[in-house]
């Protein structure tokens, strides 16, 4: 691994003060510390001695424990995409189908906010800061798989810079990111983004007739004529079955 | 409210001749370096019996106590300076006990200095109206230097560091609000004190312990304030790359392989030098990092009454300030930690006041500073803040 070491210290002082790669110190400086914990030591007075522990470590613990939550998610997208389309298939294969549909929103998500955490490591300064890591997976988190690719890429890019970077970046912001990403999508893009998109159908396939995307109750608050009826003709045993099975809308 | 304490003198350990004055920015002045004599002869001032101490008058007690030198062992808190003897504290307080890291044994270090001990605490009564606290540990064995003491308020604390700080004691016995100023002093100060009494010399000699990992033999020492580290650490050091430590590993001055001892420091500690890299060292699981988090990869906690041999590496890269909750654990007062450093990078006076700023220095938050995620300079940060304030 000194190979690895020997190849970052030949380039590390191109990125010092005054040298030519001196705005990208950040950028250097987050990969640097990536593959090498620093080789810094205390300063003259104070501790002597530090905690285990840094940023990266503790941001990545927070993504371990969110892990499940990405895993049952995709499962879910999956499980619900066949309950809606009438196809029983086995955990494996739906969680396979939620995968391949939640895999692209991870990547843009964090494509999309690591680039411009790097820009403004570079415009502003500052350290990247290892919270987007966290909020990387938030954001698929709190999205709907049907959401289109390009929705979030905006909604990442404007959360990033007017929820955190406005603010002097992290450990600065008023606003919580994963969740500014989500109330702009539901107030530029209310459509893709509420009512009945938190089941993937897929084109051109059609439910079958028990299938309910909402709550019974939604579906009653948006009938125009006769509830009880407009239940019925949906057929009561779908939603009945459907929460049962699980619903998580 | 700066005010130079133009009364207070400062005293040389040992007698000898002045062989360099180190200043720094400013000419400040930060080293004076006295080359020792053979003889080491002492300035003599009044001696007095036991009972003649019962009998001074405080201006008499104060203008013995600096024009001798020793008057710079009380603190004054808030602010954590040399006392202004302009003031009468609210008390005085001294920590018997010493919880943090490597600390030696009061018990070993001032053994036998009861009469000196006793005569102290009857000389710094007089500098007060209210109560001499003398705080000691529930459970380790206390000395008869302390349990023994007349005339002063003995209180008990238990617990892991912390809890010998006294500013933490001082928080739990009585606390100091906006325009309150209290002293604190160390045994050390008040056994000095009573031997400037009795004996009528100033007595710069102390028993310091000398620890750490790179130790090979760690052992107490009688030696002299500000003596020279050179002969602690020769031939008795497992490696070469280390790091000497003027007091404990957490409120401690790096004074180098030539350095000197630190006025109110009783512990020279030598710890590894962590100055490598570590391949993906922010992520590699390991038994041997000590943390106080349960992060991932972090075991320490599962081996609670182990020991480890930590080096100087920060073990991370400073970062954003983030809110983790971890320093109001850390600190055994009813203050927030937090909000207090938040408030201090927002240099936002009245907030720093109301957060209780005046009953912190720096060795109550060292701690913070150790478990710090972002590896921010806590305590410099607190220094910040009070001198901020101090010279508002």
């Amino acid at each position: 691994m000194s190979f690895l070491r020997n190849q970052l210290d030949k380039v590390k002082h191109n990125f010092e003060k005054g040298q030519k790669w001196e705005k990208f110190y950040f950028a250097y400086e987050a990969l640097d510390t990536f593959l090498y914990a620093p080789n810094t030591t205390a300063e003259i007075k104070g501790v002597q001695v530090r905690d285990a522990v840094d940023l990266k470590r503790l941001m990545m613990t927070v993504i371990i424990a969110m892990t499940p939550c990405l895993i049952f998610g995709m499962w879910n997208v999956g499980h619900q995409h066949n309950v809606a389309i009438g196809q029983p298939s086995s955990v494996g294969e739906e969680f396979w189908f939620g995968f391949l549909k939640t895999l692209p929103i991870i990547i843009v998500s964090y494509g999309v906010g690591l680039g411009i955490e790097f820009l403004f490591s570079t415009l502003r300064r500052h350290p990247v800061n290892e919270g987007f890591l966290v909020t990387g997976m938030l954001i698929p988190l709190v999205m709907p798989a049907s959401i289109p690719l390009w929705q979030v890429a905006i909604a990442t890019a404007f959360a990033v810079v007017i929820g955190k970077e406005a603010f002097g970046g992290t450990g600065m912001n008023v606003l919580n990111v994963a969740l500014t990403a989500r109330a702009f999508l539901y107030f530029a893009y209310p459509s893709q983004i509420s009512g009945e998109v938190w089941t993937y159908l897929g084109e051109g396939a059609t439910t079958v007739s028990g299938y309910s995307g909402a709550t019974p109750l939604a579906l009653a608050a948006a009938s125009t004529g006769d509830v009880v009826s407009d239940l019925n003709s949906f057929g009561l045993d779908g939603p009945m079955e459907f929460i049962r099975s699980g619903t998580c809308s | 409210m700066i005010k130079k304490l133009e009364r207070v003198q400062f005293t040389s350990p040992v007698s000898g001749e002045v062989v360099e004055v180190v200043r720094g920015e400013k000419r400040k002045l930060i080293e004076v370096k006295v080359l020792a004599d053979k003889r080491n002869e002492f300035e003599t001032f009044k001696k007095h019996t036991v009972s003649d101490i019962a009998n001074l008058s405080a201006d008499d007690v104060k203008s013995q106590l600096m024009i001798s030198g020793v008057w710079a062992n009380f603190i004054q808190r808030p602010f954590g300076t040399i006392a202004d003897p302009a003031f009468i504290p609210k008390a005085i307080h001294v920590s018997a006990f010493d919880t943090s890291p490597l600390a030696p044994d009061y018990s070993i270090i001032f053994k036998g200095q009861d009469q000196f001990f006793q005569a102290g605490i009857d000389v710094i009564k007089k500098l007060t109206n209210g109560p001499v606290n003398v705080n000691t540990h529930t459970t380790s064995e206390i000395s008869t230097v302390f349990s023994q003491v007349k005339g002063a308020e003995v209180n008990k604390f238990s617990g892991p560091h912390p809890a010998g700080c006294v500013g933490v004691q001082i928080h739990h016995i009585d606390p100091i609000n906006k325009g309150d100023i209290v002293w604190t002093i160390n045994p050390f100060g008040v056994i000095q004190i009573g031997k400037l009494f009795l004996n009528g010399v100033y007595d710069a000699s102390k028993t310091i312990a000398v620890a750490g990992s790179e130790v090979k033999n760690p052992q107490y020492y009688k030696t002299v304030t500000g003596a020279s580290v050179k002969k602690f650490i020769a031939n008795n050091l497992k490696s070469e790359n280390v790091r000497c430590v003027s007091g404990n590993p957490l409120t401690g001055t790096n004074i180098g392989k030539e350095g000197h001892l630190g006025f109110y420091d009783l512990q020279l500690t030598v710890l590894p030098e962590g100055n490598e890299y570590e391949f993906l060292g922010w992520i590699l699981p390991g038994a041997n990092k000590l943390s106080f988090h349960r992060a991932w990869g972090l075991l320490s906690f599962l081996t609670p009454r182990r020991e480890f041999k930590l080096d100087t590496n920060t073990h991370g890269e400073p970062r954003a300030f983030v809110q983790t909750g971890v320093f109001e654990k850390v600190v055994p007062m009813d203050i927030l930690p937090t909000h207090l450093i938040k408030s201090i990078l927002a240099e936002d006076i009245d907030e720093m006041e109301a957060l209780g700023i005046y009953e912190v220095i720096e060795e109550d938050v060292a701690l913070c500073e150790f478990v710090d995620v972002s590896k921010h300079n806590i305590q410099g940060i607190l220094r910040d803040g009070l001198e901020l304030i101090r010279t508002s």
